[in-house]
């Protein structure tokens, strides 16, 4: 409280006068001589010392109600202030002080009657009436005496504040009614006289005002900022032109993210022009890259080169580079991209040296137009006229130009990418900046681009000069033989193997018949071929094994089982020559016929244990699948007796006709049966003649058969001994003069 | 009468045997209506020869030509790269990336035909547009085609002589190469002084 009256009033001092203390009847004479009425400063003056008060008062006022909440302690201090001040008005002290003072009190008594105790306020009150009215009555009256209204007003001035001030506290809303429209006039007022001094009074606040206005409504502040915000970064720009990218610089990506996270699409959009083009000429030249790789892969060079890539142990990529280096770097020119002004230009020496500024401009300017008239946002990246190429490869503020004579490889392109790279990144703002000077540009550019001259030129050199020549030679021979004595030698042992395994399979007899390759590769025996049966096919890996364990080599059995369809003449000539084996003894006459897989046996088998041992031959037979036997044990039995005459041998045909034929048919049934022929007599007579008559008998029964068309070689005639009547009953005679048959089983039929 | 402000001091020299700094190289565009004369006016300044066949450029054509500008007492070789542009006609205007880069124009008008003078304001503004710190000269060209009388009254008319935009008018022809070389030359001048400054 004191604190806050006591800076007021120096306030008012310091502003109204500079000397103190004055009497209060010379006072009025004073402010009239500072404050003439015709200037129009006068007027301001009490304005001012009102803002100032204002000002003041608003800092001011917190504290006060502070310190007013705190009552209880400040009101014993008032009547020492009180007597003090009394004393001091009473000689010598100033009306304003007075009237301040006034106010002070009346407005602690007014904020402490609630709560003072009735002492203290009845004792303030006696002081009140004390000393209120009696200086202000003194006041008006020297006033009247001076007859100075003017100076009255000037020196109510004050009052007014201290009752304006006494005034908010009492009522703020009724004094910002009637101080709002005019404090924007008098903040102006203010403002103009003396700047620094309100700047510093706002500056306090300003950084506080501004927070609070933000809080409040962020977006009324966004909405004053805003459309100076874009001035005002330029002009940081202009100021210091890195400052805004250092603050930027380190929230792009982060902006760059969020904003993608946001809105995809838009950022795509926007990034495409640049991205794009990119992407589609690199993706456009890999294409083309792989075609042409592709569509040369088997044509005798593609061919030839993968040879010698494998051979010199090099990358085909390599040596494509090598083969497309015959190509002669003219001139290099590092273009400004949109003045067309050399920034830097390598030209071999001993060339013609090409006119480097109007080729420039020339180019920038076909870039140009082909930028504008054909496709935007795509680049011209070469010119070809003849024989002569110019790769172009732009970025950032400037271009390079190659002038190359034949053709050059993609390998050339990537390096003048690369450096190109280089020198942006490098030098991308001294380029920007580039104005023509050459002085400006810096001295590593050259170096760069010379780079491209060199490297190109130092390849097709070194193939050429001879001990590189010589040198290359010997590795291509060594690469050649070399491969090719190892193949050999890896042959020749592999070879061996394989011969040691056919003797080893030829030893085994059941083997030998087949044919049975081996092959041997690194660490492998591989047996090929085809037996009729596993078993030897397992014969075989066995016999193989052991030499493929001897040489630590694996087994790869790739021999086929298979059903060999036989021959069918084997098949037959087997059987034949069974057939006649079997044949051999007198108790076995069979017929064989083989149709395929099926074996018929015909015939006589006399003997039932040869009979099993017959099928169980031609089992065996490879071919023979099924047998189907069909053959008697026994011989037929031939019943028919051809008689004679008695004393004849003369065969009568008109009785035995019949019975020849039925023996004829009987041998023609059975082909490898023989017959005999025995005759027989009735004892009649003597016994050659009986001998001669059996002979003659024979004979003429065996004519009659072989005229027949029986194979005479068939029939045996055994007459000679003498048959004579086995049974000597009363039988006619004529029933013993016969010649019967008997079939018989040739032996050794064959042969 | 429309003149350079100041007298030339340039010195057209093709020794360079004085020279110690190094060569700068500018470009420099002309451009203007079509049929102005463009192609005509540096052939003058660069061959210093003269044809009336009519010959219509066609996108741009590069020229260059090197001068020895004094400058603070001392000889500074300028390299002009001259790109003559293609007229500008109703159906085609100038083709603005051409102009990109360019330290200097030179806006030239057919005294003769009023309506290529309109358009040098247009022509002006666009290589200002394009080059905001770019020297500009104007040439009012064919000026020999002119009787003297009316050509006062031109220049009343398109006179832009306004020292504050730094924009000089020559009164130039390409038949008789009046004004030509001066124009040239204050023009290097003035990419020199705007280069050094």
């Amino acid at each position: 409280m004191t604190s806050s009256s006591e800076n007021t009033a120096s306030q008012t001092r310091e502003s109204s006068s500079s000397e103190r203390p004055r009497p209060v009847t010379t006072d009025g004479a004073f402010e009239g001589t500072r404050l003439p009425l015709t200037s129009s400063k006068s007027n301001s003056e009490p304005i001012k010392n009102l803002l100032n008060l204002l000002l003041e008062s608003n800092e001011v006022f917190p504290e006060k109600a502070n310190l007013e909440s705190k009552s209880d302690s400040k009101i014993p201090q008032y009547p020492d202030l009180d007597v003090d001040i009394e004393t001091e008005a009473d000689e010598n002290t100033t009306f304003i002080q007075a009237v301040e003072y006034q106010a002070f009190l009346r407005q602690t008594v007014e904020s402490d009657a609630i709560s003072a105790s009735p002492t203290d306020r009845t004792k303030l009150n006696s002081i009140e009436t004390d000393t209120d009215y009696s200086s202000i009555q003194k006041s008006t009256r020297s006033d009247l005496q001076t007859e100075d209204l003017v100076d009255s007003v000037n020196t109510l001035i004050p009052l007014i504040v201290e009752l304006l001030k006494y005034k908010i506290h009492d009522s703020q809303e009724a004094i910002l009614t009637t101080v709002a429209p005019v404090l924007d006039r008098l903040i102006e007022q203010r403002s103009l006289e003396d700047s620094p001094k309100m700047a510093s009074a706002i500056a306090k606040i300003l950084p506080n005002a501004i927070t609070e206005g933000m809080n409040l409504s962020p977006e009324a502040i966004a909405t004053a900022i805003a459309p100076e915000l874009a001035i005002a970064i330029s002009e940081q720009i202009r100021l210091d032109e890195n400052a805004i990218s250092q603050a930027l610089g380190s929230e792009m990506g982060k902006a760059i993210k969020t904003q993608i996270e946001l809105e995809k699409d838009a950022m795509v959009d926007a990034l495409y022009p640049v991205i794009g083009s990119t992407i589609s000429k690199y993706m456009v030249e890999v294409v083309r890259e792989i075609n042409s790789k592709v569509e040369h892969t088997l044509s005798p060079e593609g061919i030839k080169r993968k040879i010698r890539a494998k051979m010199q142990g090099v990358s085909e990529a390599e040596l494509i580079f090598q083969e497309s280096v015959n190509y002669h770097v003219q001139a290099i020119f590092l273009i400004d991209k949109d003045s067309g002004l050399i920034i830097q230009e390598v030209q071999p020496e001993g060339e013609r040296h090409l006119e480097s500024d109007m080729i420039a401009g020339m180019l920038t300017a076909i870039r140009s137009f082909a930028n504008d008239c054909i496709t935007s946002g795509s680049e011209l990246d070469e010119i070809s006229y003849g024989d002569w190429q110019i790769p172009i490869e732009a970025a950032g503020y400037c271009y390079v130009a190659v002038v190359v004579k034949g053709e050059p490889s993609n390998q050339f392109r990537t390096k003048i990418r690369q450096i190109l790279g280089q020198i942006v990144l490098k030098y991308g703002n001294t380029i920007k900046k580039y104005e023509g000077d050459p002085d400006t540009v810096p001295k590593p550019i050259k170096s760069l681009l010379e780079e491209l001259i060199e490297k190109e030129d130092s390849q097709p050199k070194k193939s050429s000069s001879p001990p590189m020549l010589l040198w290359l030679a010997a590795i291509w021979l060594g690469m050649v033989f070399i491969p090719w004595g190892i193949i050999h030698h890896r042959g020749n042992t592999a070879h061996k193997i394989a011969q040691e395994i056919a003797v080893q399979l030829d030893a085994a007899p059941e083997l030998s018949v087949y044919r049975l390759d081996s092959q041997v590769r690194p660490g492998k025996l591989t047996l090929t071929g085809r037996v009729p049966s596993d078993y030897l096919r397992t014969q075989a890996a066995t016999v193989a094994q052991e030499v493929a364990s001897q040489k630590n080599l694996q087994l790869d059995n790739q021999i086929v089982a298979v059903n060999v369809p036989v021959n069918p003449s084997l098949i037959t000539g087997e059987i034949q020559r069974l057939t006649s084996l079997f044949n051999q003894p007198a108790d076995t006459a069979i017929i064989t016929n083989y149709q395929p897989k099926t074996l018929t046996i015909d015939g006589f088998i006399l003997n039932e244990e040869n009979r099993q041992s017959i099928y169980t031959a031609f089992k065996k037979i490879p071919g023979v699948e099924q047998i189907i036997i069909n053959v008697a044990t026994k011989l037929p039995n031939i019943e028919q007796r051809i008689y004679f005459e008695s004393g004849s041998s003369q065969l009568n045909f008109a009785d035995n006709s019949s019975k020849i034929k039925v023996v004829e048919q009987l041998l023609k049934q059975y082909p490898q049966i023989h017959l005999r022929l025995m005759a027989h007599t009735d004892g009649e007579g003597s016994r050659a003649i009986n001998q001669k008559l059996g002979k003659e008998r024979c004979e003429n029964v065996r004519v009659a058969l072989i005229d027949q068309g029986v194979d005479s070689t068939r029939l045996v005639t055994s007459c000679n001994q003498q048959n004579f009547p086995t049974n000597p009953d009363k039988q006619p005679l004529w029933l013993s003069r016969y010649v019967n048959f008997q079939l018989f089983i040739p032996t050794n039929q064959h042969n | 009468m429309v003149e350079p402000l100041c007298k030339l001091s340039a010195i057209y020299s093709y020794e360079s045997a004085q020279l110690k700094m190094s060569v700068i190289t500018k470009k420099i565009c002309l451009l203007g209506d079509f049929n102005v004369s463009k192609t005509s006016l540096i052939r003058r300044f660069i061959e210093d020869k003269f044809s009336d066949q009519y010959l219509s450029t066609v996108g741009v054509k590069v020229s260059r030509k090197s001068l020895d500008i004094r400058q603070n007492f001392e000889i500074q070789q300028i390299n002009l790269l001259i790109w003559d542009l293609e007229g500008h006609t109703r159906f085609k205007s100038i083709t603005p990336t051409y102009l990109k880069g360019a330290s200097g124009s030179i806006i030239v008008g057919d005294l003769t035909r009023s309506s290529t003078l309109e358009g040098l304001k247009q022509h002006i503004d666009l290589s200002l547009h394009i080059n905001p710190h770019g020297s500009i000269v104007v040439a009012l060209n064919k000026a020999d085609l002119v009787p003297q009388e009316k050509l006062d009254k031109l220049i009343e008319l398109y006179r832009f002589n306004t020292c504050i935009q730094g924009i000089n008018s020559y009164l130039t022809s390409a038949k008789t190469g009046e004004y030509v070389n001066n124009m040239f030359d204050e023009l290097s001048k003035n990419l020199l002084h705007a280069s050094s400054r």
